[in-house]
């Protein structure tokens, strides 16, 4: 068995991600085919190890690292939070890597004058039925991160409309009357006349090395996972 | 199929009508209902043109559509069969339940007592002896914010947080502290709007904004939703529940005691704080009587706090246990909002009951805490 790091396949992401090995002194070899999907880690700090790179799309590499079908993966922490339910036992968050910063947030159209914080949601939540025939509906890839946060906030009634592209637009459409999305700098949400809630961020995401607990780890394993982890500065090496 | 001829005929004995409902579900009536939370709870599937389906997690939302679909007055249901809900692991997922909705009797008091009544007999039937009973009442509470005159947005923010104790502390600091600070970004226009009480103007600046930003009209809320609701929170900014106010109402969750002594000890609660609950205690001495005879020497324990967080539980909630060892082997409680969010055309009363066939007659489960 080899240890096998899951890293985006394409974009900023792959880049970046390629970025913390060579700043640790590790490179990258691929095939010379430009379309694998498949690469080796190589440096003088990992000598004698063999560590895979499989290249992944962000969200299947949350689940792949849930499944334990690979050792470690590179992946929004929103990914992460969201696909994964049992997360305490199932990951590890070994080192935030500094890049992809964005927040996934609550906001509401920007005319809504009255409604500041989430506390303000939940009783415009509970008076929306009675009002409009139906409850408030809140678009969202996240159902995850959407009902826990709501819960933690007391508010249960809500539903959640399924958008898995251009969320922000969905309020202006008619599909939904609030939103929970991601943003970097909010000019997406400002553009389409949404405004975050003063106590609307459910979580600082960036990317994060992310160990696998339910991964196999036999011992060759286990010291590539070590030279590795003390190559890139980690030195709580628990796993 | 009934587990024992015995229940079968014990729930149907007043009349009701044994159901045999289906396991699928459309998703969406239980999602509408119950909420968003619900859905963690779900095992939801897809039907072969991409209807949304559940494994039925309960019977009251299928029997209340049954109710609704078979355009019957004043009707009761029973019924035997297992539900459906994700659990935390090491709970099984499925259960065996069994249930009775009672449903249309505007003689509240008596429905209540009867479907106690018939619980009680139920769990006899199935051998299970010494038990205690624990009942809350939220119309009691309901009566009690009214009457202590809290704005009305507190009442219903009150009312919500019932049944759901980290939810009430919450509330009841936020409303001792009155936090409500209007301390975002400055909106002079809307704010000098609010101050000369300029409603028309309000309104009017509002449904400029929603169009001027693109929202479509007739889809949510309104400029006058929203206007309505920033006074109402300027209302709510400026009011601040006094210590003693909070004393009272956690004087009232903090109530526990025999059902016999409750009617006094809520009037006592009222003359020391100078408020006028008469009707409303009245009404639940009346019901407390008819509980009682319907419980015979099961005792009765009133829980000033008890109740379920969801808006269309409307009065009466019950819980039947073992005095050993607290196990809850029946609940039940009157949800009289239901049938209307179902799509009744009109409010209709109902109380029901389910019972924990998986719990009765399965004394001290190893597995089980």
């Amino acid at each position: 068995m080899t240890l096998t790091i899951a890293i985006p396949s394409k974009g900023r992401m792959q880049a970046d991600s390629a970025a913390v090995f060579e700043r640790a002194g590790l490179a990258i070899e691929t095939s010379g085919d430009a379309r694998t999907y498949r690469g080796r880690l190589v440096g003088d700090a990992i000598a004698g190890h063999t560590i895979e790179i499989a290249y992944l799309s962000a969200s299947e590499i949350a689940r792949e690292i849930a499944a334990g079908s690979v050792h470690f993966g590179i992946t929004g922490e929103d990914l992460v939070r969201e696909t994964i339910v049992d997360i305490e036992n199932s990951v590890k968050l070994v080192k935030p890597l500094g890049f992809g910063k964005a927040d996934v947030v609550v906001a509401v159209p920007d005319p809504w004058v009255d409604v500041r914080t989430m506390a303000d949601l939940d009783d415009v939540a509970a008076g929306f039925r009675a009002r409009h025939g139906r409850r408030l509906r809140i678009a969202t890839k996240y159902w995850n991160l959407t009902q826990s946060n709501f819960a933690s906030h007391g508010i249960a009634l809500y539903r959640i409309v399924e958008s898995l592209g251009a969320t922000e637009g969905a309020p202006a459409a008619g599909l939904a009357d609030a939103i929970v999305d991601i943003t970097s700098t909010g000019a997406t949400l400002t553009a389409n006349h949404l405004r975050i809630l003063d106590d609307g961020v459910i979580l600082h995401s960036e990317a994060q090395l992310v160990l696998a607990r339910c991964a196999d780890w036999p011992n060759p394993v286990r010291s590539a996972a070590s030279a590795l982890m003390q190559a890139l500065g980690i030195t709580d090496q628990q796993f | 199929m009934a587990r024992t001829p015995d229940l079968k005929n014990i729930l149907t004995a007043g009349g009701a009508t044994w159901l045999d409902l289906p396991v699928l579900h459309p998703a969406d009536p239980f999602l509408e209902t119950a909420g968003e939370e619900i859905r963690r709870r779900m095992f939801v599937t897809e039907g072969p043109t991409g209807a949304r389906l559940a494994l039925r997690p309960d019977f009251t939302i299928p029997a209340g559509l049954y109710h609704i679909a078979s355009g019957s007055g004043p009707a009761r249901y029973a019924y035997e069969g297992i539900v459906f809900r994700r659990h935390e692991a090491g709970d099984l997922s499925e259960r065996r339940e069994a249930g009775y909705e009672d449903i249309g009797d505007p003689e509240t008091a008596a429905a209540d007592a009867r479907t106690l009544q018939l619980a009680l007999a139920a769990l006899a039937a199935l051998g299970e002896t010494g038990l205690v009973i624990r009942i809350g009442d939220i119309s009691l509470f309901a009566a009690l914010t009214a009457a202590l005159g809290l704005p009305e947005p507190w009442q219903r923010r009150l009312r919500r947080s019932y049944g759901n104790d980290a939810a009430m502390a919450e509330s009841l600091a936020r409303l001792a502290a009155n936090d409500e600070a209007t301390n975002g970004p400055a909106d002079p226009e809307i704010e000098a709007l609010a101050r000369d009480h300029d409603h028309d103007g309000l309104v009017a600046c509002l449904a400029g904004r929603l169009a001027k930003a693109g929202f479509l009209t007739g889809t949510g809320r309104t400029a006058v939703d929203i206007a309505a609701r920033y006074l109402d929170r300027q209302a709510l900014a400026e009011f601040r529940a006094s210590d003693s106010e909070i004393s009272v109402l956690n004087a009232f969750l903090d109530l526990e005691s025999g059902l016999e002594e409750t009617p006094g000890k809520l009037r006592e609660l009222a003359s020391a704080n100078d408020l006028d609950l008469g009707p409303a205690i009245d009404a639940f001495a009346a019901r407390a009587q008819a509980l009682k005879a319907a419980a015979g020497s099961v005792p009765i324990r009133f829980d000033g706090a008890f109740g379920r967080p969801l808006d269309y539980y409307t009065g009466l909630v019950f819980e039947i246990a073992r005095n050993t060892d607290g196990t809850i082997l029946a609940g039940g409680g009157r949800y009289d909002r239901l049938l209307d969010m179902l799509g009744a055309p009109e409010l209709v009363p109902a109380v029901g009951l389910s019972l924990r066939l998986d719990r009765i007659g399965i004394k001290s489960a190893g597995s089980r805490p």
